[in-house]
């Protein structure tokens, strides 16, 4: 598949790019917006629609931005009920030629930020379970449902629905889709079994098992465009009701824990279970983490004696492992068994060990009660392996082509960190890894590095240590990178941009895309200039 | 403003601040404000976000910014579910940044004119409810308490404004009275000499006013010569027992009515006959639970009478959705204080018990004004109320 190549400017600029703030800013829609306001407002009323600049302002940055400047304003939003609000809302735009951005919980990225300003559409209203079939294994939901709110009612019955996101109690189901609010990873597209969309033009499409009378799972007879639409972020339609495939609870869930002396060692331990399918989900935790005092200050309501200790990372305390892997596993209960065997003697080919619960209890209780309860049990089932890790609020990130690169990418990471720790040894430098396989496994998405920046009270060491680190890494380790290991590395909003464009199109790809978008959207008002923009003229986004 | 800047930096815009959750007990729709408004500009990191946004030069300080900022019962929910770690600090949180917002709204000029009448009330009459200083205790006449100002007792009853002044509060300051007296507690009260502790001036955002009135009380207190203050009122207590350290030291212990209740009926110095068989639901006001983290001691009371039968709400303890009195928004924003008591109500209705009782008296006029305005069958008590029914 040809994919656009990336000038060494650009992987560069990328780079710096979220060290200098440099914004993501696109060309603005002149448009009546008194007149669209106008209209929303006694379409829908004064408590659905608002145009007032803190109200607005606010929907500036996703969860992708916390750290950038803003990056745009809508001109209004309006949170509608049902999807014939949402068709009134596209239509309206239509005649006035507004752009239409649509954000689900918030949490998504990039994508879900107005960039050209226009009417933005907050589904938190929509959040109707509609049916939940525990016969055909389906539920009907609406765009706003939470992953929370949606397990919670699944579990009544015995079921659940896995979550690829953070956070789990807030983000939208209908983020699977990625027809708005595009998820960071997008995990589980495949779960999404129909779906009823408001088209550019304001005309309601119904797809996939959706097209015949009843919601039930499956296609039906003749092609399903639904995934036409899927990852489409925004651009092609809005999610307005979606049936989704649930899951029936498993007799038996896991949670085992190891510990490693090095993060090659975890590294090849977690790589190792997940191609062999021994766990659904692992979860890495760098030693650093657990002895964080706010985990402890969260979950004891004080602050530990050794508050204002600093713990370098480049050596644990005497019998604390370098890093800790948490492994789920699934099924029935032999099967569980089985692969609870098998996980313990690979951890011991790895140099690595079992903890128990018990020691585990005894020695970091805050790994039980904060660790384990937010990011192990509160994961529902992962329906493929899947390893995340701690500390990604404010990381770099990398992407190398291949797995043998990305390891060297990442021993090359953790040197170079210890090595600031040596020169730096006031401030801690936090080197995790989010290794995410993308493309059929054959890119590695690293999150370079993360700085613990509640490691300290004091607000100005912390403003302090975040410019430093961030300078020395664009510095020395970016360019590095880029050079040694032929990677893109950024922060996060550009960074996603790069992937959804660099994995998703071919040039056969966009041009298809294009035509649909001028057909599906004549006006086109929906994100415009998201993602077919940035191929179109990479050099005006960058 | 500065220091707080750099903490609200931290705010991920995840929304989780709109809802109660944990994976054993999911309750959504816990933001008052939020499930309200809608808009995220109104949930606790909405919020946070508009200081930001002033701080970078997006906004500036409005009416507009006031409006949506005093738009918050200040019912911590937002602290406590929130996900970004640097918000757990004791001097940085969702609550005393707020606070903090609003006392920078206050020093511009933008107050609500409803919250006006209140501090200029504080400041001519030390009460918010436009009393006259000498009808501070006009609900005791008649029943002999002990005048603190003259003599010496053990306990201090602190009564607090409304109970004071409001026609339907005071019987739980009567009630209070009743119990301490069958205890054979050596109580009084400071009479006209009791000032407002502040609670409504912290939360309003007038912190000139509110440290004038610390320090004040911090005096009374300290020269009182009690061991003891107790107080019926959720506000108070969290105001005197959280709030009031930053600024000094109030010698005395401070209980709160429930805390003083459980413990002298651990040490049987409380009684109870038995009661005519009653089921209760038991609400949980913010200043008291989520804020001070009272929440067994209520129940342990309630408990305590033979003949009730305590039923939880859906909602309850930290999940506890708020009356919707509190933060200033009962006299900011009546409509929307009495639609939040409406869905109270509602839900207290669910269980299918008698009585709705609270520990507050905000909550109580609040939640007492949805049950007469809904036509609901319940009926409102304070804790004191059922507790003086059954103490011998």
């Amino acid at each position: 598949m040809d994919r656009p190549s990336w000038t060494r400017s650009e992987k560069l600029l990328s780079a710096f790019m979220y060290g200098l703030n440099i914004n993501l800013s696109r060309p603005t829609r002149p448009y009546d917006k008194e007149g669209a306001y106008r209209d929303l407002l006694s379409a829908l009323g004064p408590e659905k629609v608002s145009n007032s600049l803190p109200v607005r302002a606010v929907y500036c940055r996703n969860i992708s931005t916390t750290t950038a400047e803003p990056i745009g304003i809508p001109d209004m939003v309006v949170t509608p009920e049902t999807q014939e609000e949402v068709q009134t809302i596209v239509k309206v735009a239509n005649i006035y030629k507004a752009p239409v951005t649509v954000q689900g919980s918030g949490t998504g990225f990039p994508l879900t930020i107005c960039y050209m300003g226009g009417i933005l559409i907050d589904t938190i209203r929509m959040r109707k379970i509609l049916e939940i079939n525990t016969v055909a294994d389906y539920a009907v939901i609406e765009p706003g449902v939470t992953y929370a709110e949606f397990n919670a009612a699944l579990r009544e019955q015995g079921y659940s629905f896995p979550c690829g996101c953070f956070p789990p109690s807030t983000s939208v189901v209908a983020n699977c889709f990625g027809t708005h609010g595009i998820d960071r990873t997008i995990l589980y597209p495949f779960n999404a079994l129909s779906a009823q969309i408001v088209l550019g033009n304001g005309e309601l499409l119904m797809l996939g098992s959706d097209t015949t009378p009843d919601w039930t799972q499956g296609s039906p007879c003749g092609p399903d465009f639904l995934h036409l639409f899927k990852r489409s972020v925004g651009t092609l339609g809005i999610v307005t009701r979606c049936a989704v495939r649930i899951f029936r609870e498993l007799e038996t869930k896991k949670c085992l824990i190891y510990g490693f002396s090095s993060f090659a060692d975890q590294v090849d331990f977690n790589l190792e279970a997940m191609r062999n399918w021994l766990c659904q989900n692992v979860f890495c935790a760098l030693w650093t983490w657990p002895v964080h005092q706010f985990h402890r200050q969260r979950m004891t309501n004080k602050l530990p004696e050794d508050t204002n200790r600093r713990y370098p990372t480049i050596k644990p305390p005497e019998g604390t492992p370098y890093n800790f892997s948490f492994n789920t596993i699934e099924g029935f209960k032999e099967d569980v068994a089985n692969r609870e065997r098998i996980l313990d003697r690979l951890a011991i080919r790895h140099n690595g060990y079992r903890i128990s619960e018990e020691e585990i209890e005894k020695k970091w209780p805050w790994i039980n009660q904060y660790v384990k309860l937010h990011f192990v049990e509160d994961y529902p089932i992962f329906l493929e392996p899947y390893v995340t890790s701690q500390g990604s609020n404010y990381p770099v990130y990398c992407i190398v082509q291949g797995a043998e690169v990305a390891k060297a990418a990442e021993k090359y990471i953790v040197e170079t960190a210890h090595q600031f720790e040596k020169e730096h040894p006031q401030w801690t430098f936090n080197p995790g890894y989010f290794v995410l396989p993308l493309d059929n496994g054959r890119r590695w998405f690293i999150n370079l590095l993360s700085w613990p920046e509640d490691y300290t009270e004091d607000p100005q060491e912390w403003q302090n240590m975040r410019s430093e680190t961030i300078m020395t890494v664009m510095s020395k380790m970016l360019p590095d990178l880029v050079e040694k290991f032929n990677s893109q590395v950024g922060g996060l909003p550009l960074m996603m941009e790069l992937i959804a464009a660099a994995s998703i199109f071919s040039p056969d790809t966009h041009k298809l895309w294009k035509e649909m978008k001028k057909l599906l959207d004549p006006n086109d008002i929906l994100c415009p200039y998201v993602m077919l923009g940035i191929i179109d003229k990479p050099e005006e986004v960058l | 403003m500065k220091i707080a800047y750099a903490y609200v930096q931290c705010c991920l815009r995840c929304r989780t601040c709109g809802y109660y959750y944990t994976p054993e007990e999911m309750h959504f729709e816990a933001c008052p404000s939020l499930w309200k408004h809608y808009f995220a500009a109104y949930s606790g990191g909405g919020k946070l976000t508009l200081l930001r946004l002033i701080h970078e030069g997006v906004l500036e300080w409005n009416q507009e910014v006031a409006d949506i900022v005093y738009r918050c019962n200040l019912c911590g929910n937002c602290r406590e579910n929130c996900y970004s770690l640097a918000f757990r600090t004791p001097s940085f949180n969702h609550v005393r940044l707020m606070e903090l917002m609003r006392a920078e709204l206050v020093q511009r000029g933008f107050v609500l004119p409803e919250h006006k009448v209140l501090i200029n009330s504080i400041k001519n009459y030390d009460n918010p409810w436009q009393g006259p200083r000498s009808g501070k205790d006009r609900w005791a006449k008649g029943l002999s308490i002990k005048d603190l100002n003259r003599e010496k007792a053990e306990v201090m009853y602190y009564v607090g404004c409304t109970a004071s002044y409001d026609v339907t509060i005071k019987r739980t300051g009567v009630a209070t009275v009743q119990i301490l007296k069958k205890a054979g507690v050596d109580f009084g009260i400071l009479g006209p000499r009791e000032i407002c502790c502040g609670s409504i001036a912290a939360r309003i955002g007038d912190r000139d006013l509110f440290q004038q009135l610390v320090k004040r009380n911090i005096d009374i207190f300290n020269s009182s010569g009690v061991s003891t203050i107790v107080t019926a009122c959720a506000g108070c207590y969290k105001t005197i027992s959280e709030d009031y350290p930053e600024f000094g030291k109030v010698k005395p212990e401070v209980l709160h009515i429930t805390q003083y209740l459980d413990r002298l009926i651990q040490e049987k110095k409380v009684r109870f006959r038995e009661v005519e068989k009653t089921e209760v639901t038991y609400h949980d006001p913010c200043h008291l639970g989520r804020h001070a983290k009272v929440f067994e001691e209520p129940r342990n009371v309630l408990k305590a009478i033979p003949g009730i039968n305590l039923v939880e709400m859906p909602r309850s303890r930290m999940a506890s959705w708020c009356c919707g009195a509190g933060g200033g928004v009962r006299s900011g924003f009546s409509q929307w204080s009495s639609e939040t008591a409406g869905k109270r109500v509602k839900e207290a209705e669910t269980t299918g018990v008698q009585y709705l009782v609270s520990a507050c008296p905000f909550c109580f006029q609040n939640l007492d004004n949805a049950i007469r305005g809904t036509n609901s069958r319940l009926k409102m008590m304070d804790v004191v109320e059922l507790v003086e029914q059954a103490v011998v």
